[in-house]
């Protein structure tokens, strides 16, 4: 019962996330601009995660916050203090590395202690602290254990334990879950997010799998091509994406061509490539988007219905199922149309009214809601996957 | 009759012979055995036997001499001391320029590591021949003393620092490349995880880094150690009359005081204090002597925990004052690596530009630098027939012996790795020997086993033991290419239809060629450097040219070594440039003719 008790104690004590602020953050390599001033700031106890495909600057930001990259300009403030110019000990950031670099010749205890070795703790202060940390990522039991003597998930927690025993204000976390197996990092997904909440501790982490950034972060900044592309809540990334590329790169979009008209109701249309029917469609965001532009307007797969062609006139297009994926829960159907090749995902509980073979003429609906217009200028460049 | 074979070719033969066939591989394995036993394990024993006789038969006394002999153990201890010197020096100045350089830019390592080989594939002898240049009187220590007024200078050469600098000198490269290799692939991620948890470079360095080359830091002082305890022609040209080493007395006692029976006492006194280190050493050598890994390399784990309160204090205060001491270094990071590789630059590279240089000289006697340049030396040594006699016949016996090595070595090697697994530690330990054992016992052993027979001063007697010489690193070499080397493909080719003879040809041979032209190299330069086999085994009728030159030099010190020694240095550059010019002429021709194809 006291264990417990104490358990809960140092979860109190170690619950001193602290206020991270990015103000400017630039990163040149000659000519080559690797990070563009970024900014954020993250609140006390957020978990906020880094996400870009490889190539988009997340390393180097990372390298500039642990202190192996001196940035070019900007500042890092922790709880007001700006580290920036740091040595990486001095910073005392807690970091989870991507391949864990657990000390291969330290037990378990002694990786753990490390640390707090560094700090100059008596050795009666660590043995607490270490064996509160190992409670925390549940590993109390692996304390004289070496490295290669545990799975990858073990290994996983160890680097998670030494990161949070000297109760950093600031936890990084560099792809931690790159290289478990696909059970593994759902199942650690949770056990971080957990430890993360019961810690209170502020999280920074970088990584390339939207499905981490998605389910794990208070907020999600995506990175593309060395800046912030868009900062938002996961909900608000993946229903309201702000460019193109965050709609292509997290999750699946489909993207139709086409070009703004100013309605007489003056609000903005859009009319589509190749659309027979020539008619201007809604979109979810027709506030920002200007008159008599080339854009791509973007319908993610699930939002797209399949209808028989008999009875539709108006807006939908007509198309032939030139493909369809069985997934499972859903089934993936192409159709081909004059507005180029449209991927509806469809549930199951659709599927039961009305399947779908190859061959068959269907309509392609969506709502005006599940659209969304992108000026064609603001694509930078987009995700290869 | 031939419808049926065509026929079971065509079935692959497998419905006429169900049974499987033995594997017979082992049988690659005889030849290098065969030898090794002959030409090596024999003669050992025929030293152990020689040193317990007497005309009387079998005795003890000849042990009993030695062991109360005074001179003996002194030259035991100075052997000793020198080893032990020159592994503490050669390990630290090893292990600085190695991690200096992986952490230089990649163009620069390039230049560095050109300092670091060029010495290593030099010969001893002329590496140590070189340094009386340097150190003697009227050489280039001196000299330089000279014009800063300084004109009694220390005494360097021909005493024990003279061997002490010339041992070091030798053994750095040896030292250097087996830590510069573990190092190349240390994940540098371990090091900035502890910087991250507060630890500044130099503690991250103390804690994290250097425990994962502290297997690869004891081979190296095991294997400098054990080599160095072996060293004849260093201190027999860079000591003095007074500071014969262990290998020097064994020949003093065999060729000057004619016993031949102590000269073997004390031969099999070294041979046991080496294998004794062989055996204490084993689990650090047993990787770099290619010898399949045994687990057991990994560095002893963390102490049992000290429970006691005070004593765990007591030691975190030492740790903190260790820390503080490593802080305080590691300020001077840049410094201390720099030092280091100038320091390591100068001892490896000084000795070659000084001979270089000297071949030019015109004096006959020592003056570095010199003062009148001439090429008569050059002229002295191609219309000397007995030089140039010399030269040939190390190059014919070198060549032979390392072909031969090769051959057997290869097959050795194909038996060791793919053969059968139990013998494989046993055989992989006694390939290694011919490297452990120093050449002067073995020179001693051969000689004392052959002397009967009509072979001392014929190409066959000098062949035999560089043969032996050589399997070491023909076998180790291949052995580690064949491992690399995806078994797969040889069963592949088998199943495709190839015989044993095909796969040889088709698939081993094409993806072992760099490995056994290495071997070749190798095994080439282990017998052209040699002096202590030839010593004995050449006699007045075949004069090798390291005997030669050798010999030359104990006469008198002359620019004339310095000229071989350039000689040869310009044949191995020239071969090496020749390779990338054929190289280069190989692919501009394909590159031409793929253009020709395309237009």
């Amino acid at each position: 019962m006291s264990e417990v008790l104490e358990g809960v104690q140092v979860v109190d004590q170690v619950a001193t996330g602290g206020e991270v602020e990015l103000d400017g953050l630039s990163k040149k390599y000659g000519t080559v601009q690797a990070v563009r001033e970024v900014s954020l700031s993250i609140r006390r106890g957020e978990f906020l995660a880094i996400l870009g495909p490889s190539g988009a600057g997340k390393t180097t930001l990372l390298n500039m916050l642990t202190g192996f990259e001196k940035p070019t300009s900007g500042a890092i403030r922790i709880d007001g203090r700006d580290v920036a110019r740091l040595a990486p000990h001095k910073r005392g950031i807690g970091v989870v590395f991507q391949h864990y670099a657990l000390f291969k010749h330290m037990t378990v205890a002694q990786n753990v202690a490390f640390p707090l070795r560094m700090r100059r703790m008596s050795p009666r202060e660590q043995r607490s602290h270490i064996q509160h940390a190992l409670e925390l990522v549940k590993l109390e039991d692996f304390a004289t254990r070496f490295p290669d003597q545990l799975s990858g998930g073990q290994q996983q927690r160890v680097a998670l334990a030494r990161a949070i025993v000297f109760r950093p204000p600031l936890l990084l976390m560099d792809e931690p879950l790159g290289a478990l197996d696909k059970r593994l990092r759902e199942h650690m997904r949770v056990e971080i997010k957990r430890l993360q909440r019961n810690l209170g501790a502020t999280v920074i982490y970088v990584t390339h799998d939207q499905g981490e950034a998605l389910t794990m972060a208070d907020r999600v900044a995506v990175m593309n091509d060395g800046a912030v592309e868009q900062l938002g809540t996961p909900d608000d990334l993946y229903e309201r994406p702000a460019s193109a590329f965050v709609a292509d790169f997290v999750g699946e979009t489909n993207f139709f061509q086409g070009r703004t008209v100013l309605d007489a109701d003056g609000r903005v249309r859009v009319v589509l490539d190749g659309d027979r029917t020539g008619h201007r469609r809604d979109v979810d965001n027709a506030e920002s988007l200007k008159a008599d532009c080339g854009v791509e307007v973007g319908v993610r797969p699930e939002q797209v219905s399949l209808l028989p062609v008999e009875g539709t006139d108006g807006p939908d297009v007509v198309g032939k199922v030139c493909e369809v994926l069985y997934e499972g829960a859903t089934a993936l159907h192409v159709v081909e149309t004059a507005i180029g090749n449209v991927n509806a995902r469809l549930s199951l509980k659709n599927l039961r009214e009305t399947r779908w073979a190859v061959g068959d003429q269907v309509a392609v609906h969506w709502d005006a809601h599940a659209a969304r217009g992108y000026h064609v200028a603001d694509r930078n460049s987009s995700p290869s996957s | 009759m031939s419808v049926d074979s065509s026929t079971e070719r065509f079935t692959g033969g497998l419905a006429a012979r169900p049974r499987r066939r033995p594997d017979r591989r082992w049988l690659t394995l005889v030849p290098l055995l065969a030898v090794l036993i002959l030409l090596f394990v024999v003669p050992l024993f025929s030293l152990l036997i020689d040193s317990f006789r007497s005309e009387q038969g079998f005795t003890l006394e000849n042990y009993r001499e030695q062991v109360t002999s005074p001179v003996f153990w002194r030259a035991i201890r100075r052997t000793l001391v020198i080893a032990a010197i020159s592994t503490g020096i050669c390990v630290v100045l090893g292990y600085l320029m190695a991690y200096a350089l992986t952490r230089m830019p990649k163009r620069l390592r390039g230049v560095l590591m050109v300092v670091v080989l060029v010495p290593y594939f030099t010969s001893i002898l002329i590496r140590s021949y070189a340094w009386i240049a340097i150190l003697a009187p009227g050489g280039l220590v001196a000299r330089t003393l000279a014009l800063v007024g300084i004109d009694s200078p220390p005494d360097l050469v021909f005493n024990q620092t003279g061997v002490l600098i010339g041992t070091v000198q030798i053994l750095l490269p040896l030292a250097l490349l087996p830590i510069y290799s573990v190092m190349s692939g240390i994940d540098r991620a371990s090091v900035r995880a502890a910087q991250s948890l507060g630890a500044s470079p130099a503690v991250a360095h103390w804690h994290v880094y250097r425990p994962a080359t502290s297997s690869a830091v004891m081979a190296s002082a095991a294997l400098v150690f054990i080599s160095s305890l072996g060293f004849y022609v260093t201190p027999a040209l860079l000591g003095g009359p007074g500071d014969a080493l262990i290998a020097q007395s064994i020949l003093v006692q065999f060729s000057n005081l004619v016993d031949p029976a102590g000269a073997a006492a004390q031969a099999v006194l070294l041979l046991l204090i080496v294998l004794m280190l062989f055996v204490v050493l084993f689990r650090y050598l047993a990787p770099s002597l290619s010898v399949e890994s045994t687990g057991s390399a990994t560095p002893r784990r963390g102490r049992r925990a000290d429970t006691t309160e005070r004593r765990e204090n007591l030691r975190a205060l030492r740790a903190r004052i260790l820390d503080s001491g490593l802080d305080a270094v590691g300020r001077l990071r840049l410094p201390i690596l720099v030092c280091g590789w100038i320091v390591g630059a100068a001892l490896l590279a000084t000795p070659l530009v000084v001979v270089a240089i000297w071949s030019f000289s015109d004096a006959t006697y020592l003056t570095f630098p010199p003062e009148e340049y001439s090429t008569r030396w050059f002229a002295d040594y191609f219309t000397d027939e007995a030089w140039i006699g010399s030269t040939f016949l190390s190059l014919g016996i070198a060549s032979a012996s390392a072909v031969i090595s090769v051959v057997i070595g290869g097959f050795g090697a194909f038996g060791l790795v793919r053969g059968p697994k139990r013998p494989r530690l046993p055989i992989a330990i006694l390939v290694a020997m011919p490297l452990i054992v120093p050449p002067m016992i073995y020179s001693l052993g051969f000689f004392i086993l052959v002397a009967p027979h009509d072979v001392v001063g014929t190409n066959l007697g000098l062949i035999m033991p560089y043969v032996v010489l050589g399997l070491p690193f023909a076998v180790s070499i291949t052995a580690a290419a064949l491992r690399n080397l995806d078994q797969r493909l040889e069963n592949a080719a088998r199943s495709l239809g190839a015989g044993s003879l095909s796969v040889l040809r088709h698939v081993l041979l094409p993806a072992l060629r760099p490995a056994l032209i290495s071997g070749f190299v190798f095994a080439f330069l282990a017998a052209f450097d040699d002096v202590v086999v030839a010593t004995f085994m050449s006699g007045p009728t075949a004069v090798t040219l390291p005997l030669r030159m050798f010999q030359d030099i104990k006469l008198e010190v002359s620019p004339r070594t310095a000229v071989v020694a350039v000689v040869l240095l310009g044949a191995g550059a020239a071969a090496v440039l020749l390779r990338f010019v054929m190289a280069w002429l190989v692919r501009a021709v394909r590159v031409a003719l793929s253009r020709r194809g395309a237009s």
